[in-house]
């Protein structure tokens, strides 16, 4: 339930004496929980919207009733008798106050069944919590007379309706977090319960088992069951006592602790080993209890570059690694400087390396987007490390107490890096970044949340922290993703650079957190710094030039049938005619010969007439090869994707790519000194460590003869213009 | 080319608008009466709901059955002015007379006041009323409607009759409305009623003309004038008489309500026990269209259009409650929101939105058509305007007065309701219904003004005048009207879900005299938390009936808890919690 929607303005409040400022909009509750000060609640939680029944949290604001300080705004006061009077005072503690309080909690305890199964199981029923602390264990009221019984139809969760209290948060928690919609309320008045569909038993609705309702639960209402372990390799499981007892776990459910006994394990680990290689898989994050670690990327930085040899007699391929001041292609990014990887940071190609310390978090994206590791990570100490799975990860990143820590940590230390990262903003002072520290938003975004559209008067600057930023246009017939912005990209500069439009629509493809800039502050940056605008006016000129091209490209015809066309645009094609074809697969080994023994043909796709056409790439429209750890891969102007140096060879493109047109390319390196310490005596010898690097096919492009097309014996494979294409389907 | 669809593509967020109609359609149509699961499902389907919010609508109205009701269903009203004239006497004789039923067959169960207060006592068979009968009569129509012959209900027509805040003298010019609709003048309407002072006649006494005035400032593409006729509260009858004698003034007052705020639609909310009154004001609104008075460029005015819905109740008390109100027209279960925001700002689908009652709807057409001046001519003792006041329980003629506001109680039970019952003295009133709180007889004297009767800790209200006389017992009427609340609870938050069920327990055990030391105490700490600490009105008006008795009728608890006895012998019986 949302008021008109307005401007946000400061308002000032009043808390117990005290003054703050916050946001028109803010609740009561959130005002006084940044100021520190406790408002006890049932109903409300983290991330749900608050509902206002329990009235636990029932503050004084001077009006004729209470009012639930979790679901009542703080806005500006209307009439005011003189300006430096508050918009609101609240009493949250006084003695009537705390009198409803205990009444309300004396209410439920009359019918609660004490100690309820949560409290047995894991110690933290909300409601058995507060009744001590407000001594209403004991409740003077009649008890009720009928149980509203237990529903043990679940396999994972029992429900005990006598210990619900209707708080709504299982409501809220299947519908609004889970998009479940199973759980809702039934009858009314004394008689309301809680429901399953259409009042089925728990095990027999639509319930599909995600315990989100039992985890939201504040009492024994909805627990589990049965504990499932889940088993790590290394470290030992973390028990509950011992988790409720870390200030990480503050307001994490204890049943879901409990439910989750295992997906929690303590590691110490000796100074030098690895936690991880990046482009492994790893479904699991670190947070750091004591020592350091070092966060870098060990592939080296360059991309696959295949080369022709000639003697005077021979000619050969030669494919090697380059970076790209060596061996610069069309549509490669030369501003971005910085690599984002899974970790609150961000690390120089020069130098990828950076060193992380106590209560950092890291390998959060891979943990829950099962993408593979950004970066390989090292004990810089001997170091104690809590290793743990989505499930848990999700918990926490659901707790406000939590999350403003990561957040506050990531203005102070991660911030300024991140906005350092591409070249263009390189000339920013400190002093202004400190000033724009105060200002910025930060943001969240569900998955398939947009930011803003294309055509939308543009307000803000974005930095992405965390997730994938996708970006499209529209065209007839559908929308192009043009690409999936990685953590520690930018974007809504352009329509703030004077186009006042955006130019195209940007949604969040996972959970994604931003930073807002807001337009205003965007300008004064930019009159500030003069560099950073003539820096960024250059790459929007071109990046204008790029989109009118392409628009003018396409404009006028479906999509769909643009993609097909930008076939015939490329400027040459390979085909294989297939009546000629024997199927002897030389050109295959060819291009394997050509470029290390990796070949990138497939003798399969677009088949017209008789004709095969091997593609290097598809045009997806939407290419979920852009969907890179580093943000490696990205669309050139010919919407060919290109692979950028910072690959780290996880692979992630290649198995993204339905048509097999990416290729995963091995190189050697030495060993350096770090890993060859942690290897036995016995492996010494193997001194070569394999690199790998993503690379697509460009059918040769740069050379005159394509090595299949040398290759085939029976003149079936040809290099061919699209215009010739199209004389040879007529014939 | 579409198939043709049997139900109008609803947006997603209005996918529950008209439900209720859908599912009163089918239970209507069912052998059975009710709506099983398998129903549910289609509606779900057709709707694109989930399973859940279907089941939520339909488990929370009364009205509605998920199982098979039995073939005949009676329910007895025992709230106050039923309970004072024989309801319980009533239930007992058919309780006893029909013993043995299979209760698939017959069942005798209860129901919330359905607004009959005058012809008390009132009881309903398979959704048909009957009032004012004895327990042997009550006999003969359950027994008739056993051998398929149900008698006709107890029925209100137009009586013919004039009445003083009628402007236009029987006739239905819609004067106030032409001449607005002509000048335009809607500032001026608003400060006519400033003038007058209208006060919100559904309770609250909030001043119209700041409600009209707030949300015509507010700008919004789409705004609604809401007409609550959801009257439920026991002893309250003006409405259900208001809308049989002069519908006309009340849809005359939305339309000029809805002209001056800038709503083009406004929604009349009426009870579902309303029947008849429902069917008047569509004839109305009908001859209303017929005229050109509402619709699209009303009175030729091509800048002016206006349409008005009739919104009939799910049911249920709480359903008055303006936010529940407004979740009812949306389609949910009617529970009442957090306030702020208020309706003004954020009303029916979170637009602007003035919700008026009936009565003041009426006034305001009054107001409109004769001026502010004429409003103020009528009055006494100092108050001015007119009021609709309903009188039941212990007086001879029970039934709906005019009065002029600012007449004395006694007054009023004299003159207008011909005095006491059986010459008995008026121990207690309820000036009105259970939300004021009962007075003690000495109180009598107390002029009807919102502001002598705050002084009282009591209200004006919807002017719901129940009048007990020697013989009452004024703790067990306490506990009928808590009892009463607790029944309509929506169950939304705790302090009235939970305390007003041990609110019953405590006052029932003390109607059977057991009684334990920190009875009073908890009482009180329960009041405070209900009156502070609930969400909507019904919990904060709950604990009035038993502070007023606390307070005016001391003696008379105490008998029952010190001594155990009940000085008027209505309690220690058993009886229902």
């Amino acid at each position: 339930m949302s008021s008109p929607a307005q401007d946000p303005v400061d308002v000032h409040l009043v808390i117990d004496g005290r003054d703050i400022t916050v946001a028109s909009g803010t609740t009561i509750f959130d005002a006084a929980r940044e100021s520190g000060i406790p408002i006890p609640v049932l109903c409300h939680q983290h991330d749900e919207t608050p509902v206002g029944v329990c009235r636990m949290c029932v503050v004084d604001v001077g009006e004729r009733a209470y009012t639930a300080a979790c679901i009542r705004k703080v806005e500006p006061k209307e009439k005011k008798t003189r300006p430096d009077e508050p918009d609101l005072v609240v009493k949250t503690n006084t003695d009537p106050v705390r009198a409803v309080r205990k009444t309300v909690l004396q209410l439920l305890m009359a019918d609660h069944p004490t100690p309820c199964v949560r409290q047995r199981n894991t110690k933290d029923c909300e409601l058995e919590k507060l009744a001590h602390e407000y001594g209403a264990i004991q409740s003077p009221y009649p008890h009720r007379e009928v149980t509203r019984g237990q529903d043990d139809s679940s396999h994972i969760i029992l429900v005990d309706h006598s210990a619900c209290i209707l708080c709504d948060r299982c409501i809220r928690a299947c519908a609004d977090l889970r998009d479940n919609f199973v759980i809702a309320r039934q009858g009314k008045g004394y008689n309301a319960d809680i429901a399953f569909d259409l009042g089925k038993p728990m095990g027999s609705s639509s319930c599909v088992s995600c315990g989100e309702c039992m985890v939201s639960c504040p009492t024994g209402a909805l627990t589990n069951k049965e504990t499932i372990h889940h088993q790590f390799e290394d470290g030992v499981p973390c028990e509950l006592e011992e988790l409720r007892k870390m200030p990480l776990f503050d307001h994490v459910s204890g049943t879901f602790l409990r439910f989750n006994h295992g997906a929690v394990v303590k590691r110490h680990i000796k100074q030098g080993e690895f936690l991880f290689y990046e482009g492994e898989g790893g479904p699991t994050a670190f947070y750091v209890l004591e020592g350091h670690i070092d966060i870098f990327i060990s592939a080296p930085h360059g991309h696959v570059h295949t080369r022709e040899r000639s003697t005077a007699l021979t000619s050969d391929m030669h494919t090697r690694l380059v970076g790209k001041h060596e061996h610069q292609r069309e549509g490669e990014n030369l501003h971005i400087t910085h690599t984002a990887v899974d970790a609150s940071m961000e690390l120089s190609q020069e130098d990828p390396v950076a060193r992380i310390g106590p209560e950092s978090l890291f390998g959060e994206m891979s943990c829950t987007h099962a993408y593979p590791r950004s970066a390989t990570a090292r004990a810089a100490t001997d170091c104690v490390v809590l290793e743990m799975r989505r499930n848990v990860l999700d918990a926490l990143r659901k707790n406000k107490t939590f999350r403003s820590k990561v957040d506050k940590d990531y203005l102070e230390h991660t911030f300024e890096n991140h906005l350092r990262k591409s070249s263009i903003f390189s000339s920013l002072t400190s002093g202004f970044i400190q000033e724009l520290r105060q200002k910025v938003r930060l943001g969240q975004y569900a998955p398939g949340e947009v930011i803003f559209r294309q055509g939308d008067v543009a307000d803000a600057f974005y930095l992405v922290r965390r997730g994938f930023i996708k970006v499209s246009e529209a065209y007839p017939g559908g929308e192009l993703v043009l690409a999936y912005l990685p953590a520690g990209s930018h974007f809504g500069e352009i329509a703030l650079l004077g186009h006042s439009k955006c130019t195209a629509t940007c949604s969040a493809l996972d959970h994604v957190d931003l930073v807002q800039i807001s337009g205003e502050d965007f300008q004064n940056m930019l009159r500030l710094f003069p560099e950073v605008r003539n820096h960024l006016e250059s790459i929007c000129e071109e990046r204008l030039r790029e989109n009118q091209k392409r628009f003018d490209h396409v404009s006028g015809m479906p999509v769909d049938d643009f993609l097909r066309q930008g076939l015939m645009e490329a400027q040459s094609l390979l085909v294989l005619d297939l009546d000629n074809c024997t199927r002897c697969d030389q050109c295959v080994k060819a291009c394997a010969d050509a470029h290390e023994g990796v070949t990138r043909l497939v003798r399969d796709g677009l088949r017209l007439d008789h004709f095969l056409i091997a593609t290097s790439c598809r045009h997806c429209k939407d290419p979920l090869c852009m969907v890179c750890p580093v943000g490696a891969v990205h669309r050139q102007r010919s919407l060919d994707v290109i692979i950028d140096d910072s690959c780290i060879g996880c692979g992630e493109c290649a198995q993204n790519c339905p048509y097999g047109n990416i290729n995963m390319h091995e190189f050697t390196r030495a060993l350096r000194d770090d890993e060859l310490a942690l290897l036995g005596a016995g492996q010494q010898r193997a001194r070569k460590a394999v690199v790998r690097k993503a690379t697509s096919c460009n059918l040769c492009h740069d050379r005159k003869t394509p090595a299949c097309v040398y290759a085939c014996p029976h003149d079936a494979a040809h290099r061919v213009t699209g215009e010739q294409f199209g004389e040879m389907l007529k014939k | 080319m579409s198939a043709p669809s049997p139900l109008k593509v609803l947006p997603a967020e209005h996918s529950t608008e008209g439900i209720f109609d859908e599912l009163k359609d089918i239970q209507r149509k069912h052998p059975k009466h009710y709506l099983p699961l398998k129903e549910l499902e289609r509606v779900a389907e057709r709707r694109g709901l989930h399973l859940r919010d279907v089941h939520a609508i339909a488990s929370y109205y009364p009205h509605f059955h998920l199982h098979p009701p039995a073939t005949i269903e009676i329910k007895v009203c025992d709230d106050m002015s039923c309970h004072l004239r024989g309801a319980p006497g009533l239930q007992r004789t058919l309780e006893q007379r029909f013993q043995g039923i299979s209760r698939d067959e017959l069942n005798i169960g209860n129901v919330s006041c359905v607004g009959r207060c005058e012809h008390a006592p009132s009881f309903v068979i398979n959704d048909r009323y009957y009032d004012g009968h004895t327990p042997e009569e009550a006999v003969e129509i359950v027994k008739n409607t056993m051998a398929g012959h149900p008698p006709p209900g107890s029925s209100y027509r137009v009586l013919d009759m004039r009445l003083e805040s009628d402007p236009y003298g029987g006739q239905k010019p819609y004067s106030a409305l032409r001449e607005y609709a002509s000048s335009r003048n809607w500032t001026g309407l608003i400060a006519n009623l400033e003038a007058a002072g209208l006060k919100g006649m559904g309770g609250a006494g909030y001043p119209t003309n700041l409600k009209w005035g707030k949300v015509r400032k507010l700008e919004s593409p789409q705004k609604y004038i809401i007409c609550n006729a959801d009257e439920s509260e026991p002893g309250t009858l003006k409405d259900r008489f208001i809308l049989t004698q002069l519908p006309h003034l009340v849809i005359e007052g939305m339309i000029l309500g809805g002209l001056c705020v800038g709503a083009k639609r406004g929604y009349l909310y009426i009870r579902h026990e309303y029947e008849e009154q429902a069917e008047i004001l569509i004839r109305e609104l009908n001859s209303c269209v017929e005229q050109g008075l509402i619709g699209e460029g009303i009175l030729g005015y091509p800048d002016l259009s206006f349409e008005i819905v009739v919104f009939v109740s799910p049911g249920g008390y709480i359903c008055g409650e303006e936010t529940a109100l407004l979740e009812a027209i949306e389609g949910k279960r009617a529970e009442p929101r957090n306030k702020p925001p208020f309706v003004a700002d954020a009303g029916l689908w979170q637009k602007p939105t003035v919700i008026n009652n009936v009565e003041t709807l009426a006034f305001a057409t009054a107001i409109a058509a004769k001026g502010a001046d004429w409003w103020k001519s009528h009055g006494a003792n100092g108050a001015k305007g007119l009021k609709f006041v309903g009188v039941s329980g212990d007086v001879q003629k029970p039934g709906m007065y005019e009065v002029p506001m600012g007449i004395r109680y006694s007054d009023l039970i004299r003159e207008y309701a011909g005095g006491p019952l059986d010459g008995r003295k008026i121990i207690g009133f309820a000036p009105s219904g259970p939300s004021s709180g009962y007075l003690p007889a000495s109180m009598l004297d107390l002029p009807m003004d919102w502001d002598k009767l705050r002084e009282a800790k009591s209200m004006v209200g919807s002017a719901a005048i129940v009048v007990c006389a020697e013989g009452r017992c004024m703790l067990d009427m306490a506990f009928n009207a808590v009892r009463f609340y607790r029944n309509e609870s929506c169950g939304k938050c705790v302090p009235c879900r939970v305390g007003s069920q041990k609110m019953v327990e405590i006052l029932h055990r003390w109607t059977q005299g057991r009684h334990h030391e920190s009875d009073q105490q908890i009482v009180e700490e329960l009041s405070h938390a209900l009156r502070l600490g609930s969400i909507c009105g019904l919990g904060q008006i709950l604990p009035a009936p038993i502070q007023s008795v606390m307070q005016h009728f001391r003696e008379q608890v105490d008998e029952h808890l010190l001594h155990h006895r009940c000085p008027a012998g209505v309690c220690f019986r058993g009886g229902k919690a």
